[in-house]
């Protein structure tokens, strides 16, 4: 230690017993190594104190090294071993572990709450139920809304299933403790679901979205309307603007897909114009007229001869 | 080592001794036919004498420290676990966590 041992401590030199107990106090309590498990450097800081103050708090030694009869030398202390270095990796099972500041992460059917938690070490002596799986196929808008069903287990008895809303094709749902029985006292298995979502009859799932080729007429194509459009929550009502081609996409927000987050995807819709199912005498007659008229050539730009 | 042998290494009294076990802040095996300390507990033994001798510490003072030391190492192991189990991800995995870090952070 070459360092002052007066300036360690930041006190001056006509500093009483007092001062200094309280300037060493004050330091400690902010450099001890085992109340700064994570921080290396606070070992040297530490030991600094540690040793100015060894030297400073006996009257007689500090006499004399103010008369420099010593210098701070010598008065290094053994190696120590702090118990950080022991506890630093405090796990269950240990006399001195203690979970109380996290055992309540992670939500009560999260995987990882029983990490937290560590209620799965707790169990030594229990064995825990098998988990089991299963499948099963549910509707397009069930997937979608949510909904409650049930499973019929392989030894005939019912298992109700809620099916969160948003539920996509190849999920796996988990019920926590529905799975076999645990033994002497143990928490039972979980089950798995694997979900298989069919497909709708008009609607197809894009992640959070859904998409809907919609049919409209000649003349709502044309002239623009106010038509009823279905989506997975009911019937809505989407305004197709005039001059609307075959193809243009029409997004109705907040009707697709809840989202685990909250909010919900989009429904876009894509017209797609059909014609009249039988062929109207008036309507060719009108087309004739139309098309000499017009002249337009929509495959222009091509290349065709 | 047993009891005596723990008590000269701090050089400490037996009496000191028994009041930290009654309080809780050092927990010795009791598996054996007699009290056995391990070197953890000497470091711990060692903290709590720097605290109460020269640190000017109380015995309430005390107590409260070393129920917060063990939460901070429990939560420290706890923390190692789940980044070496990170660590164990492929990079996709640990971007996507760092992602999510980032949102709540």
């Amino acid at each position: 230690m070459s360092r002052d041992p007066y300036d360690i401590l930041g006190v001056k030199r006509d500093a009483t017993q007092k001062d200094i107990q309280r300037a060493f106090r004050k330091l400690a309590k902010k450099h001890h190594p085992d109340l700064n498990p994570g921080d290396r450097p606070s070992e040297e800081r530490f030991k600094e104190i540690s040793t100015a103050y060894e030297l400073l708090s006996d009257e007689q030694k500090r006499a004399r090294f103010d008369r420099g009869e010593i210098d701070t030398e010598g008065a290094e202390q053994a190696p120590r071993h702090y118990y950080r270095e022991y506890a630093s990796a405090s796990r269950p099972g240990g006399p001195y572990h203690n979970s109380a500041s996290f055992a309540d992460f992670g939500e009560a059917e999260d995987p990882l709450s029983a990490f937290f938690s560590h209620r799965v070490h707790d169990d030594h002596f229990h064995l825990a139920g098998e988990d089991r799986y299963f499948s099963m196929t549910v509707d397009f808008l069930d997937a979608v809304n949510g909904a409650k069903t049930q499973v019929r287990l392989p030894n005939g008895t019912p298992l109700d299933v809620q099916i969160p809303a948003g539920t996509h094709d190849g999920q796996t749902l988990r019920l926590p403790g529905k799975g076999g029985p645990g033994m002497s006292g143990g928490p039972a298995g979980d089950a798995f679901i694997d979900v298989h979502v069919k497909p709708h009859r008009f609607f197809q799932r894009d992640g959070d979205d859904i998409r809907l080729d919609l049919p409209i007429s000649l003349d709502e194509a044309v002239l623009g309307a106010k038509i009823r459009v279905p989506t997975p929550t009911g019937a809505v009502t989407l305004t197709v603007p005039s001059h609307s081609n075959s193809g243009k996409i029409l997004r109705l927000k907040g009707k697709g897909v809840p989202k685990r987050g909250g909010g919900r995807g989009d429904l876009f819709v894509t017209l797609k114009i059909v014609l009249p199912d039988k062929a109207d005498p008036r309507l060719t007659a009108f087309m004739k007229e139309w098309a000499e008229a017009s002249k337009q050539d929509p495959r222009k730009g091509m290349g065709l001869p | 080592m047993n009891e005596l042998e723990f008590c000269l290494k701090l050089k400490i009294e037996v009496s000191v001794l028994a009041v930290w076990i009654e309080q809780g802040w050092l927990v010795p095996d009791t598996t054996g036919l007699e009290q056995q300390f391990r070197e953890a507990d000497v470091a711990r033994g060692q903290l709590i004498l720097e605290m109460t001798r020269d640190m000017g510490v109380n015995e309430a003072g005390v107590d409260l420290v070393m129920e917060l030391v063990d939460q901070l190492h429990s939560l420290r192991g706890t923390m190692q676990d789940l980044m070496a189990a990170i660590g164990q991800q492929d990079e996709e995995a640990q971007f996507k966590i760092l992602q999510s870090l980032d949102r709540h952070g």
